[in-house]
This record gives structure tokens, C-alpha cells and sequence, in this order.
């Protein structure tokens, strides 16, 4: 009885501030109240098995109910847990999905993995045709425009969005940890950040990356503004969505929308801010609160408000319209030098020295 | 009972502070904690873990880690590491006891993608043993990895701006007893890695600034399972005149790496780049540079003066020759022509001579 008691005192001091701290911005009046302890499983409660503290399982039958009435982890849940020893976790108990019922990576080869369409004989066979390995991308960018992909920094290929924004694209990748970077021109040829995402790729299997949202460009007609002006900051998104502009790592929000060509133009009072240097940035942002998708970022642009500035240089350090391999070997020439008579300068930032800020910002501007 | 209490204040500390309650990057080794028999061996994974809700994405790093010497690094693997450009390959320093590396990854790494089988944001694989049986040297029975404040990381935001950096390190126990089995999966791994590295090719440059304005070739590739040990480079003269080849047709093969400057800079060799992992798989890259860019080399220059000379010499002979001839056969002539005339004159004393020496033959008969 202390022990219910202790929790409902728990559950009452813990539950507002949980509510509180994930739904920051968006108002949200649910209010749901559960014993933990009773034997029944309330609503917001997963389990409710008193005495059992939610230890760790290796399998999904053996899984333990925690003091919060929440499952403790297991080897099933589909989250990862390498604190647990686990290699993967795809969700289920079952050997030969290249995920053992122990959650340890399964070599190629050694599964059926799951084997589409039975068909022919064939007695025994050691080796099984894993088939290819694919990744398929699903996601919505800038509407008629050209998607391109990069695979481990390679481009391996493009394709055009519809009148909507979406695209699809699948390309053969090797088994293993892949970065995969996307990027878009709008229609007025302003380039979007390469919007990079790294995973593991399974051998023999399809490996879906979904709801890819291409993060929108930005542009602004002049970086140096004096102070008060009203400067007008445009681009392109994902069409009918809602945009969200934030200056100085969030500290002011503004908010306008895409149109049905995906463009966007939001005019900002710099009497908002100080005489300073400001960084903005721009995200789409679908759905409505709570259920909420934010894009990641898009590319930050500085603004020189009442101060002397200098935008970033280019890293296309030998002007052929791409930042690549090459220029990366530039860099690494002038490495750790003032950067000599190259032009554009190797040393990026003008800091007399090319380093890792260099190749950071080289990083950044990346184009395959 | 005072190792097992600093121990635990250990793992008390790693487990409190793990990386996923951060609001920063970090770095850290994993496992945090291990235990190790005398003669095995570990792989101690360096992962890179960024602050997700604060949308922060990484793209380059600095790293020097530190390590006990009751414990020795015996390889590094690059194969699973997320950053594909490396500035600093991981090095080994044995006396200093460091390990270090630089690298970047384009367009940055933004944390884990939702539902990715595994933890994909290893930067570098080290294989630690404990030794065998040790002479000397330190007798403590943990061994301690960690990172140095040297270690930095760079934000993905195109400005080369410093990562506000968390580093976490690990805590081996070394054991006194030898393994009845060794363990070494980095043995195993090494063992079962059959694939050759990924397919690249092979780019040929000159740059008005670097490199001397000399022609230099780039590569770079990866290998997803021990990863890349090191490259190759060979310059193999193209035939010309049949069989006849410019210079060496036996060049060997150099350990190089990108950028490589050509020793042929008359791009008459077809060069070839093997990329070799650490199992010994390989993958050669093969460039035929383009007619166009061709010029002639030294060697041919010198060929073609040493051929143009031969000829030249052998026909100045040749004319000399028959010049000699002319001029005696002219010289015949003309005596045949004056030796006409005198014969005329003095045809009696001739005959003379004739009888005179036809009695002289018959005198030394008469002798014998």
C-alpha cells in the first residue's frame, strides 16, 4: 500500500513535467490518470505485474514489466540497446532475418532471410541467393525539380520530383554503414543542403529510408543590412507546407507558408534584433501540432546588421562548379600552409591557416 | 576490494553519464567497461554520438586518445567508420601512447536514423590485447583508454564552428589468467572478410596553382568490412612501336597516397591504383590518359634524338663511303687514262724487264 502510494506520488510529481518538456511551443490539454500497481493495465500503461523491476530480457515472452508499469527492455522491443549487448534489434525472436533471436547481427548467407517466392526444387543448397541489395527512398522536395542522390559521397543518380514535391528513388548499395545525401536546386537554381542520413544496409535486402523531407533554400537579396530595414528572405519547400524561419539558433521564430509551387517569402524587421552578426536558418514543418514532421535545416545565412561582414568564401576550390574530391585534395596540398597563391583561397575561413575549419566548411559545401 | 570500488565508481560514472543524456556531441569508446584474460584481445569501437533535438549535425573531428601501457593496440579498422575522408588516417604512436586521426564526413553526420538495425556512428574500430606475459612495466590490473582535450569536433554548418564536445573513455580489467581460448575477433573478422574494396575510379588533374602545375590523380575508396589497409600505385608505360615500351617495363608497384603526383608527366603510362583492405582483398583502378594530354617524354625525346642520330650517322658512312669509292674509282680512272700514254712510250722497256725476270725463274731451277 506504501508502495502505490510512493507511486501515485511519483507518477502525479513526474507526469506534468514529462507533458511539459515535450510539448514545448504546442498546447496540449490531455490529462490521463493510471494506478500502477493494481494488477491492470490502465491506459498509458504497458504492463502492470507487481514485483517485477523491468530488467533486462533476452526475449519477448521473458520481457519484465518495470515499477512504471512500462516493459523494460528486451531483445524484441525494436530499439537498440548496446548498453544489453545487442547487435541489432529488428523487432522480433526469430533467427534467419540477418537479426537472431538473440539480437546479434546474422552473417549474409546464413538466413533464408525471409525468402520471397518458393519456386523451384532444388535439394539443399548451402548458399542462398540473398538477391540484391537495395535502397529505396521515398520522400518530397521541391515540386518538378531535380532530386540527386549521393551514396558514401558518390553521386549514383537523380530523379524528378512530381508537380507535388515527391519523389522515389532506389539505388544498389553495398552491405554495411552507408551515408546517403540528398540535395535539390529549386526553380530558381539556389541550391538546398545535402540532407545526409547514415544507417546500416543489410545485405540481400531492401532497405527503405522514408519520409524524407528536403530541407527548403533560402535566400536573401543583400547579407549586409543596416539596422531597422526590412529585408525580404525567400526560397522554395515542399508545397502547402508551413515554414518556420529562425534567427540566432531559435531565439526568434517566424512563420509563413509555401505556396503551391513550393516558394516561400517572409519579410523580417531587422529592428527585431541588435546590431550584431545574426544567423538565420529555415525548416518546413507538416502536419499540425502535436503531430508535427520538422525538415532538418537548411543552410545558414549570416547577416551583417549595422556591422562590417564577410560571407563565407567558396570551397570550390578549383571553379569547376563542384565541391568534390578535387577540391579536396587542393586543401589537403595547402595543408597546415597560409593557404599560398590558391584561388579561391584554400584557406576557406581566412583564419591564415588551412585546417579543420577548412575541411569542415569544404564538408558543408559538399556536392559530389 | 579497492580495484572492484574504483571500478564501480567507474561504471557508476559511464553509466550516468552515457551519451544519450548529453546536449552535446561526444565521444566515446565502447564497450565503456570490459574485462579482458591474458592474451586476448578486444575491439573498442570510437562512436560519435550528436545532440539530435538541438538538430546538431557533425562533419569532422580531431581525435587523440590515450592508453595504459599494461595494454597494447595491435590494429585499427576503418571499415564501418562513418567518415569517409580522412586528413589523418588512425595512427598508432607506441611510444607516446596515443592514438590519433582526422576525418570528415560530407555534409556531416546528424545522429541515428529511426529504425536502423544498428548503431551506426563508429568513426574507428582499435584492437587492444592484453599481453601474454609481461616483463616489467606496469602490474595494474585495469586499463584505462581515454580521449585527450585535444579531441575536437566540427559542426556541419558551414563556418567550421567548434562542437561543444562531451568525451567518455573505458575501463578495461586485465585479468591474470590466460584464456583456455584465445579470443580475437578481430582475427575472425580479418579471417571471414572475402569482399574486395568497393569499385572507385581513378581522376587525373592539374591545377593551375598546386601541385607545381603538375599532373597528379586522386582516389579514394572504402571497404565495408576490415576496411582499406592501404593503396598502390603503378605507372605502367604504354607500348608504342610494337612492342617497344618507354621506359620500365618492370615499374613496381608504390604504397601511395591521394593525391599522387605522376612521375610520367608526359601521360604516357597507363596508370593503375590498387586499393588493398586489410584481409588482402583488392580492387585495381585502371586511367588511360586521353591522346590529347599527351606530350612527349624525355625518354621519347631521347629515343627518337638517339634514333634520328643512328640514321643520320649511318648515312653520313654510307656517303663517305661512296664518296671514297668515287673519289677512288675517279682516281683509277685517271690513271688508267695516264697509264694509256706511257705505256705507248715505253713498251721496250718493259720487255725487258719481262726476259729479264723470266732468266732469273730459270737461274734458281737450275739450282735445285
Amino acid at each position: 500500500m506504501n508502495k502505490l502510494g510512493l507511486f501515485l506520488i511519483f507518477l502525479f510529481s513526474a507526469v506534468p513535467s514529462f507533458t511539459q518538456a515535450a510539448t514545448i511551443g504546442y498546447a496540449s490539454t490531455t490529462l490521463t490518470l493510471s494506478i500502477c500497481g493494481n494488477m491492470l493495465v490502465d491506459d498509458g500503461e504497458e504492463c502492470d505485474v507487481p514485483g517485477e523491476t523491468g530488467v533486462y530480457s533476452q526475449t519477448i515472452i521473458g520481457r519484465q514489466c518495470s515499477a512504471q508499469c512500462l516493459f523494460g527492455p528486451y531483445c524484441g522491443d525494436g530499439i537498440l540497446q548496446t548498453i544489453h549487448t545487442e547487435e541489432c534489434d529488428d523487432g522480433n525472436n526469430d533467427n534467419g532475418d540477418f537479426c537472431s533471436a538473440t539480437c546479434k547481427i546474422e552473417p549474409a548467407g546464413s538466413g533464408g532471410g525471409g525468402s520471397s517466392g518458393g519456386g523451384s526444387s532444388g535439394s539443399g543448397g548451402s548458399t542462398v541467393d540473398l538477391g540484391d541489395t537495395i535502397i529505396n527512398i521515398i520522400g518530397r522536395g521541391y515540386p518538378s525539380q531535380t532530386i540527386n542522390f549521393l551514396l558514401d559521397t558518390v553521386s549514383v543518380g537523380s530523379v524528378r520530383s512530381d508537380s507535388s514535391g515527391d519523389f522515389e528513388f532506389a539505388t544498389d548499395a553495398s552491405p554495411g554503414t552507408a551515408t546517403l545525401g540528398i540535395w535539390a536546386n529549386d526553380s530558381d537554381s539556389n541550391r538546398s543542403i545535402t540532407l545526409n542520413s547514415t544507417f546500416d544496409v543489410t545485405q540481400g535486402a531492401v532497405t527503405n529510408l522514408n519520409g524524407i523531407l528536403l530541407p527548403p533554400t533560402l535566400t536573401v537579396l543583400s547579407q549586409n543590412i543596416n539596422p531597422g530595414d526590412q529585408i525580404t528572405i525567400s526560397g522554395e519547400g515542399v508545397p502547402n507546407t508551413t515554414l518556420e524561419l529562425h534567427i540566432d539558433d531559435s531565439v526568434i521564430i517566424e512563420e509563413t507558408t509555401t505556396d503551391e509551387e513550393g516558394k516561400w517569402s517572409l519579410i523580417f524587421d531587422t529592428s527585431k534584433v541588435t546590431v550584431a552578426e545574426h544567423i538565420i536558418r529555415a525548416r518546413t514543418v507538416i502536419g499540425s501540432p502535436p503531430l508535427t514532421t520538422e525538415s532538418t535545416f537548411s543552410t545558414s545565412v549570416q547577416l551583417f546588421i549595422g556591422v562590417e561582414g564577410q560571407a563565407s568564401l567558396s570551397s570550390d576550390l578549383n571553379r569547376d562548379g563542384f565541391v568534390n574530391l578535387i577540391d579536396f585534395s587542393i586543401l589537403i596540398f595547402w595543408w597546415q600552409t597560409d593557404g599560398g597563391t590558391s584561388d579561391p583561397p584554400a584557406d576557406i575561413n581566412l583564419n591564415g591557416r588551412v585546417s579543420l575549419e577548412d575541411f569542415s566548411i569544404l564538408l558543408f559545401n559538399w556536392t559530389g | 576490494m579497492k580495484r572492484f570500488s574504483a571500478l564501480f565508481l567507474f561504471a557508476v560514472f559511464v553509466l550516468v553519464s552515457l551519451p544519450t543524456v548529453t546536449s552535446a556531441a561526444s565521444l566515446y569508446i565502447d564497450p565503456g567497461m570490459s574485462s579482458l584474460n591474458r592474451g586476448d584481445s578486444i575491439s573498442m569501437k570510437v562512436r560519435l554520438d550528436t545532440d539530435e533535438e538541438a538538430g546538431e549535425c557533425v562533419n569532422a573531428a580531431d581525435v587523440v586518445l590515450t592508453y595504459s601501457d599494461n595494454i597494447e593496440p595491435v590494429d585499427i579498422s576503418i571499415g564501418s567508420s562513418i567518415f569517409n575522408m580522412w586528413v589523418e588516417k588512425p595512427t598508432i604512436n607506441k611510444v607516446d601512447r596515443t592514438i590519433t586521426f582526422a576525418g570528415g564526413i560530407p555534409n556531416g553526420y546528424c545522429g541515428r536514423v529511426i529504425g536502423d538495425p544498428r548503431l551506426s556512428n563508429i568513426l574507428t574500430e582499435i584492437i587492444f590485447r592484453s599481453p601474454g606475459f609481461t616483463v616489467g612495466g606496469s602490474d595494474s590490473t585495469t586499463a584505462v583508454i581515454e580521449f585527450t582535450d585535444a579531441s575536437t569536433a566540427y559542426l556541419n554548418d558551414g563556418r567550421g564552428t567548434k562542437a561543444k564536445l562531451t568525451t567518455f573513455g573505458s575501463l578495461i580489467e586485465l585479468s591474470s589468467l590466460p584464456s583456455n581460448i584465445p579470443i580475437n575477433p578481430w582475427k575472425e573478422q580479418v579471417t571471414a572478410d572475402d569482399i574486395p574494396p568497393e569499385e572507385f575510379s581513378i581522376l587525373l588533374q592539374k591545377d593551375e596553382k598546386a601541385f607545381s602545375r603538375k599532373w597528379y590523380i586522386i582516389f579514394n575508396t572504402s571497404d565495408k568490412q576490415t576496411g582499406i589497409d592501404h593503396y598502390e600505385v603503378i605507372e605502367e608505360p604504354l607500348a608504342q612501336f610494337g612492342s617497344f615500351k618507354w621506359g620500365r617495363a618492370d615499374a613496381p608497384w608504390l604504397v601511395q597516397r591521394s593525391p599522387y603526383i605522376l612521375n610520367d608527366q608526359s601521360l604516357n603510362s597507363v596508370i593503375r591504383v590498387k586499393a588493398i583492405d586489410k584481409a588482402g582483398n583488392e580492387y585495381i583502378a585502371t586511367i588511360i590518359p586521353d591522346e590529347t594530354n599527351r606530350s612527349y617524354s624525355t625518354n621519347q625525346i631521347l629515343t627518337v634524338f638517339v634514333s634520328a642520330s643512328s640514321v643520320l650517322i649511318l648515312l653520313t658512312i654510307i656517303f663517305l663511303l661512296y664518296r671514297l669509292y668515287r673519289s677512288r674509282k675517279m682516281t683509277a680512272v685517271s690513271n688508267e687514262g695516264k697509264e694509256g700514254e706511257i705505256n705507248t712510250e715505253d713498251d721496250d722497256t718493259q720487255n725487258q724487264d719481262y726476259t729479264q725476270t723470266n732468266n732469273e725463274v730459270n737461274d734458281y731451277d737450275q739450282h735445285i
